[in-house]
């Protein structure tokens, strides 16, 4: 199971699975910068960056575009020009957010070629517009929809803190410090579909500094232990109870044990048993309860 | 608190402000610096044009005491204040703004409704003129290392057509000039910010996604308000320093914002005290 989370993660980082298009979602407590560095780092295919909102050119683009002044279509000639027919391209998108929402799967179906894969991120902070056309998808779910692979970027918490105060504090743009918000380490819930139509979940931690990839094991909460470690040293009487009454406990056979075993005979069927008070009426085809 | 030791403001591990390492570099960096009702940022505005035109910075940090004349070129650029009021308030950080060669004012206050935007509900090409304006004032400039202050432009969102987008694609061309543009902006919860705002024309909205996309672009942020627990004789309120979606060190190898959390004290004499929290 973690092995195959493993190299579905590294295949799908070097750009080997035939995905065409990757969607990556992050926040205000964690950006996608690291992520698209770790794509930078497992790929030698050239790389188009079109940009909204990048000041500076990231060192690994191949091919940059400034898409803040420029018309859907010019920017379907541009990755269209730079993107060869044989080989594959990786194509970043910063960030989706940027395009209308009527216009987003528009856009998306002008770049997509087969020798493409497009990578855009979408920040899931950012306000979205409520759509003028009554019950039109956000671009959120039309994104989530279009996407072979979802990589969802999530904050990691080093220590433990309350995230509902955390998220809170986001909401009034309050950005708390020495939380390790916007860290190298993340956390990453990778969704894939495969061709079958079905869904693979998986849950890692990142680190991009070392570039290693582990399996995120969920942190059990330690606020419910069990009741015996409660009673433990309480008072001077015994309240735990032993193996051997535990065993004996477990024997004990409970009366709707035995109510089921009388009936489990019929095999699961509603089985009626007429009171002396019943009025049956044999001839009346309505009258018969099932 | 009174009694405690004042700390010094520093927002980056080298000890500095505005960092010799980001005017010397060949890259632009983002950084915003938000504010709600009651903690203006004024002294701090005032305090950075001073470390960059000056290397000092007098009020907040005892340690920068080098000078170094000329040391960067301020543009600042208000749609919230004329130059009066920044020559006034930066005497009291021994400047003298009238005269510095270095200091450019752009003023987008005093004649912004009557000259600048005349027709506010299609305001698109006319606040593009004034950006081109803008901009071809900072490109005027030969000095590489330029430090662009932008304050208030959430003011175009809320009074104008002008759509958060937009604003943001000419910032965008601002910031690629300057070695380091502060944003200046308020983020009032309800009346400026609210992520729950979902009508495109509604200016909160704008201001909310114009705020949520420019911290997707900055390396770190400086964020003001007041006290949670409530008003305080002897705190104005609490600022803290973040880093940003895009870590500094990815652009300028080896410098990193030093995450903290301050409370500060504006006295009555305009002194600003300043603690770690």
């Amino acid at each position: 199971m973690s092995s195959n989370a493993s190299v579905l993660l590294n295949r799908l980082l070097a750009l080997k699975e035939p995905t065409p298009f990757l969607l990556v979602l992050d926040s205000l407590l964690q950006s996608a910068h690291y992520l698209l560095s770790e794509f930078a780092h497992h790929n030698n295919s050239k790389i188009i960056f079109l940009s909204y909102e990048t000041t500076n050119i990231p060192s690994y683009a191949s091919e940059w575009l400034d898409c803040s002044t420029v018309s859907t279509a010019e920017i379907s000639d541009f990755v269209k020009k730079n993107s060869p027919p044989t080989t594959g391209t990786l194509v970043i998108i910063d960030s989706l957010n940027y395009v209308t929402n009527t216009e987003i799967t528009q856009f998306l179906t002008s770049i997509i070629q087969p020798s493409v894969t497009i990578l855009g991120v979408y920040h899931t902070n950012v306000p979205q517009e409520q759509s003028k056309i009554l019950n039109y998808p956000s671009s959120l779910t039309l994104l989530s929809y279009i996407a072979s692979s979802i990589f969802e970027v999530e904050y990691f918490p080093h220590h433990k803190i309350d995230l509902e105060t955390l998220e809170n504090k986001i909401s009034r743009l309050e950005i708390p410090v020495n939380l390790g918000l916007n860290g190298s380490t993340f956390k990453l819930t990778l969704s894939n579909r495969r061709k079958s139509g079905r869904t693979l979940i998986y849950q890692y931690e990142i680190n991009s500094t070392t570039h290693t990839y582990e399996i995120h094991k969920s942190v059990k909460d330690d606020a419910n232990p069990e009741d015996e470690e409660l009673l433990k040293d309480l008072t001077t009487f015994n309240l735990s109870t032993s193996n051997k009454q535990k065993l004996a406990r477990e024997q004990v056979e409970l009366p709707y044990m035995q109510a089921q075993e009388s009936l489990g005979s019929s095999g699961g069927a509603i089985v009626y048993e007429f009171e002396k008070d019943d009025d049956y009426d044999e001839e009346d085809p309505y009258e018969d309860p099932f | 608190m009174s009694s405690g030791q004042n700390q010094d403001l520093i927002l980056f591990k080298d000890n500095s402000l505005v960092s010799e390492q980001i005017l010397n570099s060949k890259a632009s960096l983002l950084s915003l610096i938000t504010h709600v009702q009651g903690t203006s940022p004024a002294w701090l505005t005032n305090s950075l044009i001073e470390n960059a035109l000056c290397g000092t910075a007098a009020l907040v940090n005892n340690d920068l005491t080098k000078k170094v004349d000329n040391r960067a070129e301020v543009i600042l650029i208000s749609f919230l204040h004329s130059k009066d009021h920044y020559i006034k308030n930066c005497r009291k950080n021994g400047l003298d703004l009238a005269t510095n060669p270095s200091f450019t004012f752009v003023d987008c206050f005093t004649k912004l409704f009557t000259e600048t935007i005349k027709t506010p509900e299609k305001a698109s090409s006319e606040v593009a003129n004034l950006f081109g304006n803008i901009i071809s004032t900072i490109s005027k400039i030969e000095n590489s290392r330029k430090v662009v202050f932008v304050e208030a432009p959430e003011i175009l969102l809320q009074a104008t057509s002008v759509s958060s987008d937009e604003l943001l694609a000419l910032l965008l061309k601002v910031n690629r000039l300057s070695r380091q543009l502060f944003v200046i902006s308020s983020r009032d919860y309800n009346t400026v910010f609210n992520l729950d705002s979902s009508v495109s024309q509604d200016p909160v909205f704008k201001c909310t996604d114009f705020l949520v996309k420019l911290h997707h672009r900055s390396q770190y942020n400086i964020s003001l308000q007041p006290l949670s627990t409530g008003r305080a004789n002897d705190i104005t309120g609490s600022l803290a320093v973040s880093t940003g979606a895009i870590p500094v060190d990815s652009l300028i190898p080896n410098l990193y914002v030093n995450e903290k959390e301050y409370i500060f004290n504006i006295t009555k004499d305009s002194n600003v005290r300043l603690f770690l929290r």
